[in-house]
């Protein structure tokens, strides 16, 4: 039987450390569906009407540039991560409070106010740099 | 280190048997927490293709 030193112990534990990592990184797409449904199952309500909800939502996340007539603006909008998008969406669309952006996100509501302020700027910035009038 | 990359299949399947608990513990997937049976298989082909990377064919 070949005896590990503590050097070659080490080394192993590198090695299956990298093939995880690596596992999930190939598996990526897989495991963001995993998140969108984890605190469905966490969660102690109907599963059937979260389900429906999550799934509406995302699809409004995802034409949410479609409700800005400047192509330019729409094309800004369009490359903003999901999460960004979703609480442009949450607040401007569905008229929902920072409490209620924060309670989805599992962030605290200074963070959301903060988050949308900051992608709010974020939006002034890219148009100015275009030369996009915002509106 | 590992006889220069260069261990034999029995020396291999050892080393895989002695540190299978730590290879189930990185095996568990994160969000079930039970045994991703998959990724251990994958632990594993990649533990053989290193340790016998030097290995001539």
């Amino acid at each position: 039987m070949y005896i590990l030193s503590e050097q070659e112990r080490a080394v192993l534990k590198r090695i299956i450390k990298y093939a995880r990592y690596d596992y999930y990184k190939k598996r990526k797409n897989d495991f963001e569906e995993l998140a969108l449904y984890e605190d469905i199952l966490c969660s102690k309500t109907d599963l059937q009407t979260e389900l429906e909800e999550k799934m509406d939502e995302a699809l409004e996340v995802e034409k949410l540039e479609d409700l800005f007539k400047n192509e330019e603006l729409r094309k800004i909008v369009k490359a903003l991560a999901y999460d960004d998008k979703l609480v442009l969406s949450m607040f401007y669309v569905k008229k929902k409070t920072d409490e209620q952006i924060a309670k989805r996100l599992k962030i605290s509501r200074s963070g959301a106010n903060k988050k949308r302020l900051r992608l709010i700027d974020y939006l002034q910035e890219e148009c100015e740099k275009r030369g996009i009038k915002y509106v | 280190m590992f006889n220069n990359y260069n261990l034999s299949d029995e020396e291999v399947l050892g080393i895989i048997d002695q540190y299978e608990n730590l290879i189930d513990k990185y095996s568990k997937n994160s969000v079930t927490g039970r045994i991703d049976e998959q990724l251990k298989t994958d632990i594993i082909g990649r533990i053989y293709m290193v340790l016998t990377h030097n290995r001539e064919r």
